[in-house]
């Protein structure tokens, strides 16, 4: 049977928001998807997927209204000397009692709030009751990371074999009595879970580039035209079934970019410097499009919450990716 | 520039040479504009081994990725794309750029940035002959086969024919590694870095948007529009996206030249944190949701009622003597405390209606048993005369129990009111339609 593991609530301080030049994304992805990786590295147990759940991030900045654009300008807080620090970092010469000043390299850090599911393979060894949690606390209490953010708090784990929208599991519905939350729910009390968007960019006729396809997505307003909708088709219904209508098309859609995987951009090599005397290559980050959607809204749907655990794959020898069960990618 | 390598038969000659005043010309003197400056040009005195040290110098320090532009202070590496790099998916990155840029044939590749920077072959020039004068003040002549030379290898690269690498080894500790899981259970170390043609977009694209809406608020200040035109403006305006933009991100530390040509574009980033957050309100709204409406009677209206049975009470009394001018006296006091729950409760259903996508139908406080207590507040149709009498009695209750601090022997100060008070406060609130 597959199980489950819920990680909520961690709180998250100074995570990284940099992922990809040009662009600061308050959506780590990818980086909860290498967390899975670092858990089964440290505790054996496979992890096959995992769900990241957004609940909320600020970007540690200040922001003001540009006079003459309408939009925003964001003074970033910065951080000196952000990992290594010794006298080559130091851009000016020491005088008398100081150091000198120190060199500010590129970067951006956000606060966060998420919960991650790990979606663990089944048939793994039957560990005793409760294990797993306790290795799940274990991993965390020792200083874990999220996205280069110190875990700062988290909430007790949990294990279940339940998750919504998956058949066969939910119980039956009495008519007229609200469906009861499942473990889930009761465990991250709503947030949004992520819905990759990005084969909405794969439009080889449009007259827009890609990076500008990407933009308009990520920042485009909601259509107004659809809004309203014609009058007629609300005639014969009644007031409740009007108001849902005119909720379900002036949903806001919160879109964001992301990583989503990496592309390598030279040959894999032996290197005396590389991490754990791994082959080594360069890389750049491969931006996708993340739709976040309300966990709630998701069940209406009767989404299947197995189709939003992120996996890695290398859909080819030098692409790295991470893809949903439902939106698998071909070269 | 080019005035290190200007030796001997240096000769020079100007670009815009029409453009410049006759002696006919009666106008007073103005200085020249910025782009009217022009151009130093110098001969070296080899052309073809010139050309060919650029050609070498290409190859050698111009990539599509480099490591300087994450950290200045490392050793300079990079990667230059291939053809085979050439990537086909949605996504966004120099590589699927590439793929995009090879699909149309139009001979446009990726650009290239230094990973080092030479003075004696500064970008400028390479950027003069590849057509932009923009910024150049001097620039070293070639004859038009040797510059042909040079610009066909920039462009052969760009597009991505003469794939390369250049990684230190060992690889500089300021370079930083990700590990990526291999289907064996095997790992791979890599060295993520931005591509600068990506940044280069989104930086050009913002700029034409910044451009749009200046553009726009320009016409707007025009006094000769009709009402209509501004309006229609205005719309213009309001569809077109916002965005924000960090206004200085220290790449290269103060000078992005220091690292790269093209080290600029990375700037200024584009924010995009339009996501959810939680809020006070939210939270409020959610907290509502489950517990119901937790009321609450404002300690300055508390104040001014017990300043009022102060004056109902005679010296050293602690009960007052009630009779019908004062319980009509009682009623404004009563009615304000009264308003301040109906204020309340108007507030959590405007809360309610406010998140009312994010939380769970039906509202999870109608389980509870003073559930249809909290639903008949919210919605003012559901109100019954025996809600009306139990809700009097909450609130006189409440007065009853308000502690206004603690006295010296550790007791709750109240403002003295018996059962009877509370009969009587319950009372005045229903037959005069408090709530």
């Amino acid at each position: 049977m597959t199980k489950y593991l819920i990680l909520p609530h961690l709180e998250v301080s100074r995570a990284n928001a940099l992922a990809a030049g040009g662009i600061i994304s308050l959506v780590p992805a990818m980086a909860a998807s290498l967390m899975g990786t670092a858990f089964s590295l440290r505790t054996g147990i496979i992890v096959e997927g995992v769900m990241l759940i957004h609940h909320s991030a600020e970007l540690l900045a200040d922001k003001h209204l540009d006079k003459y654009s309408t939009d925003q300008d964001y003074w970033l807080l910065s951080m000196k000397g952000a990992t290594l620090f010794d006298g080559i970092d130091a851009a000016g010469k020491p005088t008398g009692n100081t150091l000198g000043s120190n060199a500010s390299q590129p970067n951006a850090h956000m606060n966060g709030h998420w919960s991650i599911v790990f979606k663990l393979a089944p048939n793994q060894a039957e560990t005793p009751d409760g294990i797993i949690e306790r290795d799940a606390a274990t991993f965390l209490l020792h200083g874990a990371r999220l996205a280069g953010g110190q875990i700062v708090d988290y909430g007790a784990p949990v294990v279940t074999d339940e998750m919504p929208g998956i058949m066969g599991q939910s119980t039956p519905v009495e008519e007229g009595k609200p469906i009861a939350p499942s473990v889930l729910e009761k465990t991250v009390h709503g947030g949004f879970v992520l819905t990759d968007d990005t084969h909405t960019l794969n439009e080889p006729d449009s007259t827009k580039g890609r990076t500008e396809r990407l933009l308009l997505a990520a920042l485009g307003r909601p259509d107004k035209s659809t809004h309203q909708g014609p009058k007629s088709e609300f005639d014969s219904e009644s007031e409740s079934e009007i108001k849902t209508k005119i909720a379900e098309t002036s949903r806001h859609r919160w879109v964001s970019p992301a990583v989503l995987g990496y592309g390598l951009v030279s040959p894999l090599s032996e290197n005396q410097g590389s991490r754990e005397n791994c082959l080594h290559a360069l890389c750049e980050p491969l931006i996708g499009l993340v739709e976040l959607q309300s966990i709630r809204q998701a069940i209406k749907k009767k989404i299947n919450f197995n189709d939003l655990f992120w996996s890695p794959t290398w859909i080819t020898d030098d692409t790295f990716l991470i893809t949903q069960p439902n939106h698998c990618y071909e070269v | 520039m080019s005035r290190d390598n200007a030796q001997g038969n240096s000769q020079q000659a100007s670009l815009f040479a029409n453009d410049q005043k006759t002696a006919t010309d009666n106008s007073p003197a103005k200085a020249p504009k910025v782009k009217d400056v022009p151009i130093e040009l110098t001969q070296p005195d080899n052309p073809a081994e010139f050309a060919h040290e650029w050609m070498r110098h290409l190859q050698a320090l111009y990539f599509h990725y480099s490591f300087k532009v994450v950290n200045s202070k490392a050793k300079e590496g990079g990667a230059r794309l291939g053809k085979a790099h050439a990537l086909k998916l949605p996504h966004l990155s120099g590589r699927t750029l590439l793929a995009d840029r090879l699909s149309t044939g139009s001979g446009e590749g990726i650009e290239l940035d230094y990973i080092k920077q030479d003075t004696t072959k500064p970008v400028g020039v390479l950027r003069y002959w590849l057509g932009d004068t923009a910024g150049v003040k001097s620039a070293v002549e070639l004859p038009v086969r040797e510059r042909q030379q040079v610009v066909d290898l920039y462009q052969a690269m760009s597009r991505g024919e003469l794939p390369d690498a250049q990684v230190p080894n060992p690889l500089p500790i300021r370079v930083k590694q990700l590990l990526l899981p291999r289907e064996n259970g095997e790992f791979v170390s890599v060295t993520p870095l931005p591509s600068l043609q990506v940044a280069s977009d989104i930086s050009h694209y913002c700029r034409e948007l910044s451009n749009t809406k200046f553009d726009i608020r320009k016409q707007l200040k025009d006094t000769k529009r009709t009402n209509e035109e501004k309006s229609e403006l205005l719309q213009k305006l309001e569809d077109l996206p916002r965005f924000g933009m960090v206004k200085k991100l220290p790449v290269g530390g103060a000078k992005p030249n220091n690292v790269g040509s093209k080290a600029f574009v990375l700037t200024r980033p584009v924010v995009f944190d339009n996501l959810p957050q939680s809020s006070k309100e939210q939270r409020a709204a959610f907290g509502i949701a489950y517990n119901g409406v937790r009321f609450y009677i404002p300690k300055v209206l508390v104040q001014h009622y017990e300043a009022f049975l102060e004056k109902t009470r005679g010296t050293g009394e602690r009960t007052s003597i009630w009779g019908a001018k004062n319980v009509e006296a009682e009623i404004p006091y009563l009615k304000v405390i009264a308003g301040s729950w109906i204020n309340q409760a108007g507030r959590a259903r405007k809360l309610i209606e406010q998140h009312a996508s994010e939380l769970p139908t039906p509202l999870p406080f109608t389980d509870k048993t003073d559930g249809s207590r909290f639903e008949a507040w919210l919605n003012p149709a559901l109100r019954s005369p025996n809600w009306l009498k139990k809700e009097a009695r909450t609130l006189a209750k409440a007065l009853q129990n308000y502690s206004l601090g603690i006295n010296e022997q550790g007791q709750n100060l109240t403002l003295g009111l018996d059962d009877t008070d509370t009969g009587r406060i319950a009372h005045s609130i229903i037959t005069w339609g408090l709530l």
